[in-house]
């Protein structure tokens, strides 16, 4: 197989993957998914749990807490658990203040890993479990992706082809002067023969 | 330069069967059914100021591998179909029509015939179920992509267990087009055997594919530092990697000493 037919058929390929995961986005969209945890927290602690992986969408996280609890929730993605890891900087995307049980609503923009943690700010231990629903949606960030992998695998499959469209349009100006030349070759074969006995 | 038949009828295989477009439709399909998923979400505990990132990074390599091995099997039926058109295509179509004699008339042994015919039904399904099963795993966390790839046991993994998969599926298909010798029972016969097998491992027979090797899965991709975390599942590991490469050799003897083509 010469070489831009490889890369046509590469880039075909590549095509062919982004639209099925394109296709497979909008026909699994509308399924929900629930997660269950507990928090033990110390007096004035931090409880955390790492979730792999959260999708792009709605949530809603239920926090089942003491009525006299009082405590924050944060949530922070990939950039931010590295960012917590490094420095313990908390750079949260979500960060809501509750006392009690409560319920709180988010959304995410992309899908990745997650930490969710919950900030004590009693001086008292405290059991807090918390549930969380991943609400069913389109995933706008696999709807994004798909298409750079589409976009990707035709940009592929038209760089490869460009030799060969340079050698069709060839081929056509060729064939509009074709004409010109098809005269002249006759003329060369068939040219009159001049009899020298007629002058 | 003595020509090594070998590859030069691995090659004619390959490119017979890169003429239609079954490699599209193969790729098509699997991403299509690897990525049609129910979302799930694994929770685990963090202890904060005492977690490396090298220990979050891994774990996160690992799930996403883990969920690849996961829903490969949902790639099982197609796998089942094409497989059974491939091994069709190459020996009971071949046998036949008497193409097969025409393969057999030329200076090469019977062992590389086998040889290319079965490695090109091999190749055509393996390198198209990687390639989705690839996706899946650097597409669910892209930003972990980089860990993937340098926790070196994650892609290997990934490979292995399309390998196996691809392996049990063609040593059934292979096995039933030499044996049946007529395209339309292998092509039938064969996807019906994987069907069955396929609800008998869904009802309870979990040591049946595809819901085995979602146990591979598990075995595999396990955060523990062996990697093969349940030593006492290790025999079932290799149940079925051992009964396709028996089934793959009964086909080989059988089709270099038993074989008769009238």
């Amino acid at each position: 197989m010469s070489k831009a037919r490889l890369t046509l058929r590469t880039g075909i390929f590549v095509a062919i993957i982004g639209l099925a995961i394109l296709l497979a986005n909008v026909a699994s969209r509308g399924k929900d998914a629930i997660a269950s945890w507990d928090y033990s927290l110390d007096p004035n602690g931090m409880g955390a749990q790492l979730l792999i992986s959260l999708n792009y969408g709605g949530h809603e996280i239920r926090l089942n807490a003491p009525r006299a609890f009082k405590g924050v929730l944060y949530i922070l993605d990939y950039e931010g658990i590295e960012k917590l890891v490094a420095d313990g900087t908390i750079t949260p995307v979500v960060n809501e203040t509750f006392q009690g049980s409560t319920l709180i609503d988010f959304t995410l923009d992309r899908r990745g890993p997650y930490a969710v943690i919950v900030q004590s700010n009693v001086p008292n231990e405290a059991q807090v479990s918390a549930s969380l629903l991943e609400k069913g949606t389109l995933r706008q960030d696999y709807l994004s992706d798909s298409e750079i992998i589409i976009t990707a695998g035709v940009t592929i499959a038209f760089l490869a082809s460009i030799p060969r469209m340079g050698r069709f349009l060839k081929a056509q100006t060729v064939k509009g002067s074709i004409g010109t030349d098809k005269t002249q070759h006759y003329l060369r074969r068939n040219r009159p023969i001049h009899n020298l006995d007629d002058n | 330069m003595r020509k090594n038949r070998f590859l030069l009828n691995l090659a004619w295989e390959l490119k017979n069967l890169f003429r239609f477009p079954f490699p599209e439709i193969l790729l098509a399909l699997f991403t299509f059914m690897v990525f049609l998923w129910s979302p799930s979400i694994l929770t685990g505990n963090m202890v904060l100021g005492d977690m490396p990132w090298q220990y979050i990074t891994r774990k996160v390599a690992i799930f996403s591998a883990y969920w690849t091995g996961f829903y490969s099997v949902e790639a099982y039926l197609p796998l089942a179909v094409l497989g059974s058109i491939f091994a069709t295509l190459a020996f009971a179509h071949e046998i036949e029509n008497g193409l097969l004699k025409v393969h057999l008339s030329h200076p090469t042994s019977k062992r590389a015939i086998f040889m290319s015919k079965w490695l090109s039904c091999f190749l055509a399904l393996f390198t198209t179920l990687s390639c989705a099963l690839l996706f899946f795993a650097f597409l669910y966390v892209p930003q972990n992509g980089f860990y993937m790839v340098m926790n070196s046991d994650m892609v290997p993994g990934i490979l292995v267990l399309a390998a196996l998969e691809t392996f049990f599926v063609v040593s059934v298909t292979v096995s039933f087009s030499l044996f049946s010798r007529k395209a339309s029972i292998s092509l039938v016969g064969s996807f019906a055997t994987l069907y069955i097998v396929k609800l008998l491992s869904e009802r309870a027979l979990t040591f049946l594919p595809p819901a085995s090797f979602q146990k591979q899965s598990s075995s595999m991709f396990a955060l523990s530092s062996s990697p093969f975390a349940n030593f006492f599942g290790l025999p079932q590991f290799f149940a079925v990697p051992l009964f396709s490469a028996v089934l793959t050799v009964l086909s080989y003897v059988y089709f270099s000493r038993r074989l008769e083509l009238a």
